[in-house]
């Protein structure tokens, strides 16, 4: 075993939470209402069902090949050659995401620190997330346990603070369009909920290993009502300006203005921001550096965090040469391939399985 | 090339590697040699001019640009 740390269920959902609800909080309702407009609401709810899929999925395929992660699995599953050939493109999957999302932290946090490299951005975000992984799986369990609250009670606050200032009557017509914008707006979403699947690599540590669908599926209905909240409160404050704002959250942030006293608060998004980004960044970066030991039958994952690390900062770069490429990949190409990866191939998996399940039961009951 | 680059990038590169070395040491063969490479592959990469080349990236947006353009 590569790994020994124990998790509870709780704390994989504390995990997934941030990891889905990170980059959704903050780009969501602008890209979500760019397709949808006002039926912006509805959006997250179609894209929830791809995260009901991922972790049904992710628990069949678990409840097979108990203990193992996704990179074991497949190895069973396709046999040595192809399963091995899969498990590569899986963790250069993680890593080029992992990379992806480290580009976006970075490109976001040079708005405020705009004479730092992104480089020095980035790769002080990935030390802070190699420490936690180094740790192994608890750390980076009881640091999203730790970071929770301040992760959700500041945004609820937020809402709070707004509260006096929305106009509900922003969402009329419901469906004025029909279903096809409210369809249209679920695309990027799915990508962030097929993130789901990343449970595959917590779930061998669990020590309550019934409770994990359970909660797997408790977490992705909670991002979706989050989701949901996040952009209504949007909409209700900004209108149909939501889908021209970069990152609407940071301006609805900045309305706020109660008693002269709470003011700025663009600045709590932020810390939001980081705070979700450590986690997001830090649960990818462990299911590579996993993922990675696990595919090269390593006796232990630690001697390859901070290589993986510098492969991450390295990828953040590669073929990104500024924020137009950036925001354009993460809109419909980074979905896709969320989509495909994380929930295609391992249905595409589970199917194969149940007829390989069969067959061998064949060959016993015939050798028998 | 920059060579400010260069340096700075073998500076942390023999960092990490002094870092690791340690506990590195007593590991099988096979753990050693995969360390090593990945931080060849890292130090390798960092000295092309990254952001300008195409990448994984642009191979991902070749591949899945269809897909997305018929979601469109």
């Amino acid at each position: 075993m590569l790994e020994t740390g124990k998790i509870s269920a709780l704390q994989l959902g504390m995990i997934i939470y941030p990891v889905m609800m990170s980059t959704a909080m903050l780009a969501g309702p602008n890209v979500m209402a760019k397709a949808a407009m006002n039926d912006l609401w509805i959006s997250p709810i179609w894209a929830s069902l791809i995260g009901f899929l991922c972790v049904y999925t992710t628990h069949q395929l678990y409840a097979k090949y108990p203990q193992k992660t996704f990179i074991e699995q497949s190895e069973e599953i396709l046999g040595k050659l192809f399963g091995k050939l899969l498990g590569f493109f899986y963790v250069c999957f993680f890593l080029q995401l992992n990379g992806f999302i480290v580009r976006e932290y970075a490109d976001f946090i040079s708005i405020f620190l705009i004479k730092t490299p992104l480089s020095l951005i980035s790769g002080v975000l990935v030390l802070v997330c190699a420490m936690a992984v180094m740790g192994g799986v608890e750390v980076v369990a009881r640091s999203a346990q730790f970071f929770f609250p301040l992760f959700v009670i500041p945004l609820l606050v937020m809402i709070g603070l707004i509260f006096p200032d929305l106009e509900p009557r922003n969402i009329f017509p419901i469906l004025g369009n029909g279903l096809i914008p409210s369809l249209k707006g679920a695309i990027t979403p799915q990508g962030w909920f097929s993130e789901v699947f990343l449970i595959s690599f917590l779930m061998p540590f669990l020590t309550d290993e019934k409770k994990g669908k359970r909660y797997g599926m408790i977490t992705v209905g909670l991002v979706m009502i989050s989701m949901i909240m996040v952009n209504l409160v949007t909409y209700f404050l900004m209108g149909e300006a939501t889908g021209r704002i970069l990152f609407p959250v940071m301006d609805t942030a900045r309305y706020v203005s109660v008693a002269d006293f709470f003011e700025n608060l663009e600045s709590g998004v932020m810390a939001i921001w980081v705070i979700g980004a450590f986690v997001k960044v830090s649960m990818f970066y462990y299911a590579t550096v996993l993922g990675a030991a696990q595919w090269l039958n390593l006796t232990t994952y630690r001697p390859i965090v901070l290589p993986i690390g510098l492969l991450t900062v390295i990828f953040s770069f590669w073929g990104l040469p500024n924020l137009a490429v950036v925001g354009d990949l993460h809109l419909l190409v980074i979905p896709v391939l969320l989509v495909s990866f994380c929930c295609l191939i391992p249905v595409i998996l589970l199917v194969i399985s149940a007829f390989k399940k069969s067959n061998t039961a064949y060959k016993g009951a015939g050798s028998g | 090339m920059k060579w400010g680059l260069l340096l700075g990038m073998s500076t942390l590169v023999g960092l990490m590697i002094m870092y690791e070395w340690p506990k590195l040491k007593s590991l099988p063969k096979k753990d050693k040699l995969s360390f090593f490479v990945l931080v060849f592959i890292g130090w390798f990469l960092s000295l092309f001019d990254l952001p300008n080349l195409p990448g994984p990236t642009s191979m991902i947006e070749s591949l899945f640009k269809p897909f997305s353009k018929m979601l469109e």
